[in-house]
């Protein structure tokens, strides 16, 4: 190439348009085409500089681009030149011909604009796509079928702790269900109790933390399973406490662990430490009610995992109980028989606690689907709603202003005798076109959102009430062809009523404004354009809401992860396990002494900066909730208004462990540890709560919970700030410490450990095992997780919401911002004889650029007030979905509205600066 | 290829102008798009995506064909084509012309037409010899 000087850039865009020509005549001249370009390009650049130089080259690729378009329309001769769509039609025959004229006539339409249809296609696409995807999901949420025979005839009854206003806890203890069994036998065919718990898997295989669920004979036939192979559990297994005890594995397990072979059937697992032998293997669609279980045990397990206790107290709630109705008896029936029986069984010993006791059988239906998770579907469904609408509104837009665009040519027709119907019929095809081409777009953006869905299912979004039914299958999401119909005929519909209106309105009008029209109009474009602003602020008002929504949601969690529940996940690991059972646990000084033991090694393993005893971890749960029944020297509550409060018992190095502030008084000594009175630390929300406006130090209140009998008042010592034990939804609750050595004779407890900078405190697992095996190797941990896995656990549902609507709101900003380019980039292109004319009289640049900023600031400003009403109200429904956040947050809504306003000046200032490049002279003297 | 004279009739002007510059020799686009822009006198300019599709139509039309490169010109680069106007291409250009001066003279007389501005004149009667 001898040295000869090339164009860079330009010489590439020019060559690239130049590709939109027809093959042989790219083939025959583009190169030489290209030379001639950047000699041009470069004399240019040298006699009159680079702008000229840039400027010829805009002109330059776009007139290659252009005229390789007009001579690919041309060139075959066989193609009609003129389509004929307006041609008044004669008869019947020739409006069937005539249809696959005017097919044709619509997709070169849709050609001829290729921008303009993609925007249409792309936008529709999105919305349908969203919607699709996310109703389907939703739907498999909501209304997925149970997997269970005949369902209608299950029922759970219940046992719940009647509270005034709240949900109550709806778990039974291990007599009162006997008891229930055996009064009820004629109502119920089946009566099973579950529970879920996680375990260990030791042997064979990699060891691993797996579900699984603890549960009475007669609970497959309840739920109507059958075995795959071996068989269920036998009544005698029930209670069974003598080694070895049996196990069902789920169908995946057996596959998993034994590659489906049937010889597992008689083989051993070893689980916690345990030895399990198999005795049969669920169906390969059976799952349990509580999740995913890698086996089933029989409840007498637990008396070797959780110790006597859990089947001794009457007043240990711990599992659920699910029954199938006998035949022949209706779900009335069976409440009127079994809920007195109940009744009689709970409140004969258990009323001087304070405890009102209520039986209860729930249909199965009403268990099967959360009202927790209906808030959530019903957000999520709203969101995508709302991307729909701002979607078919960004389309009607679009369209709106092609058919203006367009009103002459209409006209012309018009004038020239072409039948009106021919006209609609011809954009009503179009229409169909191009919802066609979006449907199947916005059919593959949904099927391939939904494996993200699959992905990112929360576990905990999607259970029942209470935590009785946790079954929904995420790979039971699939396309869901309803929804997807419903989305994309509402977004036809949309588009065929923007596309025919303007066509049907101009019936008996006069043709000659809309021929005269672009003929020395001044200034008329804001007037002629309110439908387009009307849609405009419709778009504007649901992405303020959609914002604000996630916003608020997102302003949830992350004060949740800011204030990381009022501790400290760094470097925390937090290991549960229990020595009921076990040698040790024969008496209250051994058992002190082994969980003061695994604290002093725990201490002392290498990076570890402190060890600390508790009951549960935060976010995790609580292990005990009982009611306060008076503050002594203040309120004495009515028995159904006591104030919820958890009880856990800490040692003295527990809240330095958690990094818990201490806001009032003190925390326990090391003396306490041992030997204790009657003292407690409350939390600052219990503080608040139960002595408002004074300091909660030195104050006393009695509880549902005391260790030295009689009901002893408890005597506060201090406030710590507030810890988050279940999750959001629930919300704060009243929360007390009561001093380790005050409880004495716990076997179970969750041992937390802080760890020094640098140091993960996951790898501190096998370390603690080490230290637990010194001390009683029989005794697994049932539950390590670590500060972030908490926190991870604690805000999931927050999360994915956050993360849904985020996405939502993030297209609709987008689509918005869109809109408001589009008004304001065609306010310069109507307008611009107006701007010569202002440019002409001595207009700057600047002012008419403000001008045409301006065009958009109306339906801004309408739209965006309109939003924050909406958003206003519409929060309420969020609340129960927030954490320490207000549904009328001032700090998101005001973020919203600035990052909207950025957003949108933004939109509306690039294509405004358009309006300073226009030239006078041409603008006044082009068409 | 459309071979009576007046079946050209009117001509585009793009074409009028490309035969106008080409007048009766050899050139290659580059070449073209100059002597388009003198004939303007710098005020219109011949982009080199129209230049090409307007000689792709126009020696369909049978107005222009590719020729030899001039005897004098020799080529360094990758090789130029080189068009030339046909004979019907000339004949097309002189009856235009004619048919414009009519026009002017018709316009003329209905006071219409440009006060006798020598300069265009000429270049239209010159142009078409």
């Amino acid at each position: 190439m001898s040295g000869r000087r090339r164009a860079g850039l330009p010489g590439v865009l020019f060559r690239w348009a130049f590709r939109v020509a027809p093959r042989e005549h790219r083939e025959a001249v583009a190169e030489e085409a290209a030379e001639v370009f950047e000699a041009g390009y470069l004399r240019r650049a040298e006699e009159e500089g680079p702008r000229a130089a840039r400027r010829y080259a805009r002109r330059a690729v776009a007139d290659a681009a252009l005229s390789g378009w007009r001579l690919r329309r041309s060139r075959p001769a066989a193609r009609p030149r003129v389509a004929t769509p307006g041609a008044r039609s004669a008869g019947g025959l020739d409006l069937v011909t005539g249809l696959g004229t005017d097919l044709r006539h619509a997709l070169r339409r849709l050609r001829r604009a290729p921008g303009h249809s993609a925007a249409i296609v792309v936008i529709l696409a999105l919305g349908v796509g969203a919607n699709t995807a996310v109703l389907s999901a939703l739907r498999t949420a909501v209304a997925a079928p149970p997997p269970y025979p005949a369902a209608d005839r299950l029922v759970f009854p219940r046992l719940t702790v009647q509270r005034a206003g709240e949900e109550g806890m709806s778990l039974w203890s291990w007599r009162d269900f006997v008891d229930f069994r055996e009064a009820t036998g004629d109502v119920f065919s089946h009566l099973a109790g579950y529970t879920a718990r996680s375990a260990s898997w030791n042997d064979p295989g990699a060891a691993e933390s797996v579900p699984y669920e603890l549960v009475t004979p007669g609970y497959f036939e309840a739920l109507g399973a059958v075995p795959a192979l071996g068989r269920f559990f036998l009544a005698e297994e029930e209670g069974a406490t003598s080694a070895p005890g049996v196990v069902v594995l789920s169908h995946d397990t057996w596959h998993r662990r034994f590659g489906g072979d049937p010889a597992a059937v008689g083989r051993a697992i070893t689980v916690d430490g345990i030895r399990l032998r198999v005795v049969g293997v669920a169906g390969a669609g059976f799952r349990g009610l509580t999740g995913d279980p890698a086996f089933w045990v029989p409840a007498g397990h637990g008396h070797a995992v959780f110790g006597e206790w859990l089947f001794e107290s009457r007043t240990n709630y711990w599992f659920h109980v699910v029954a199938r109705l006998a035949p022949d008896v209706a779900i009335e029936a069976a409440r009127a028989r079994a809920e007195p029986v109940g009744r009689r069984i709970v409140t004969a010993d258990r009323l001087e606690r304070g405890e009102r006791l209520e039986v209860s059988v729930v249909p199965f239906h009403e268990v099967w689907t959360n009202p927790t998770t209906h808030a959530s579907v019903g957000l999520i469904g709203a969101g995508a709603g709302l991307l729909l609408l701002i979607a078919i509104a960004n389309v009607a837009s679009l369209l709106l202003a092609r058919n203006r665009r367009e009103s002459r040519e209409t006209a012309v027709r018009l004038a020239l005798g072409a039948g009106r119907g021919r006209l609609l019929r011809a954009r009503l095809i179009e229409s169909l076109a191009i919802s066609a081409i979006a449907g199947v777009a916005g059919l593959a953006l949904a099927a391939w959102s939904v494996h993200g869905i699959r992905a990112l299912w929360p576990d905990r979004l999607l259970t029942g009430t209470g935590g009785e039914v946790r079954w929904i299958d995420p790979s039971g999401v699939t396309l869901d062809l309803p929804v997807m119909l419903a989305g994309l005929g509402l977004a036809t519909l949309a588009a065929l009523v923007f596309a025919l209106l303007p066509t049907a309105l101009r019936r008996g009008g006069t043709l000659v404004p809309a021929l005269k029209q672009g003929a020395g109009s001044l200034g008329r474009g804001a007037a002629r354009s309110g439908g387009r602003r009307l849609l405009l602020g419709g778009q504007v008002a649901f992405s303020v809401a959609l914002l604000i929504a996630a916003g608020l949601l997102a302003a949830t969690l992350l004060r949740l992860h800011g204030e990381q529940g009022g501790f400290e996940p760094k470097g925390l690991l937090a290991v549960s396990y229990t020595f009921a059972g076990r040698p040790v646990a024969a008496s209250e000084t051994s058992l002190e002494q082994a969980h003061e033991e695994l604290r002093r090694r725990a201490g002392l393993l290498p990076g570890v900066t402190s060890a600390a005893l508790g009951t549960s971890p935060p976010l995790a749960g609580h292990t005990m909730q009982t009611r306060v029944s008076e503050t002594v020297g203040g309120t004495v509550y009515p028995e159904d208004r006591r104030p919820a409060i958890g009880v856990h018992s800490a040692d003295h190095g527990l809240f330095a462990t958690l990094g818990m502030r201490l806001l009032e008084g003190r925390a326990f000594t090391e003396a306490e540890d041992r030997r204790a009175r009657q003292v407690l630390v409350l939390s600052r929300f219990a503080a608040r709560r139960l002595f408002p406006g004074e300091s909660a130090v030195g104050r006393q209140l009695r509880m549902g919970f005391s260790v030295a009998g009689d009901n002893a008042p408890w005597t506060v010592i201090g406030v710590v700030d507030d810890v988050l034990y279940g999750s959001p939804a629930e919300g704060l609750i009243a929360e007390a410490y009561v001093p380790y050595g005050a409880w004495h004779g716990q076997s179970y407890a969750t041992l937390f450990v802080r760890t020094g900078p640098g140091r993960d405190p996951a790898d501190l697992v096998p370390e603690l095992r080490r230290a637990m095996d010194a001390i009683d190797r029989g005794v697994p941990f049932w539950r390590t997780l670590t500060g972030a896995e908490l926190r991870r656990e604690g805000v999931a549902d927050t999360r994915v919401l956050v993360l849904v609507l985020s996405f939502f709101a993030g297209l609709a900003l987008l689509l918005s911002a869109t809109g408001v380019w589009a008004v304001v980039a065609q306010a310069v292109a109507e307008r611009r004889r107006e701007i010569g004319l202002r440019v002409a009289l001595g207009a700057r640049g600047r002012e008419v650029e403000g001008l045409m900023v301006r065009q958009g600031i109306a339906p801004l400003l309408a739209g965006g007030l309109a939003g924050l009403v909406l958003a206003a109200l519409g929060s309420r429904a969020l609340s129960g979905l927030l954490f320490r956040t207000g549904t009328h947050d001032p700090l998101v809504f005001a973020g919203a509205t600035v990052l909207l306003a950025v957003v949108w000046l933004l939109a509306s200032w690039l294509p405004a600066r358009a309006a300073r490049r226009v030239d006078p002279i041409e603008a006044l003297s082009s068409d | 290829m459309i071979d009576a004279v007046d079946d050209h009739l009117p001509l585009a002007p793009r074409f009028f102008q490309v035969l106008l510059a080409l007048s009766g020799e050899t050139m290659h686009g580059y070449g073209i798009i100059q002597a388009y822009e003198a004939l303007s006198g710098g005020r219109e300019t011949l982009l080199p995506g129209s230049l090409y599709a307007t000689l792709a139509r126009m020696t369909e039309l049978g107005l222009i064909e590719p020729a030899p490169a001039p005897a004098g010109e020799k080529s360094s680069g990758p090789k130029r084509r080189y068009v030339r106007a046909t004979g019907l291409g000339l004949e097309v250009a002189r009856a235009e012309a004619e048919r414009m001066e009519r026009m002017v003279g018709l316009a003329r007389e209905r006071r219409l037409g440009p006060a006798a501005s020598s300069g265009r004149r000429d270049l239209l009667s010159g142009e078409a010899r």
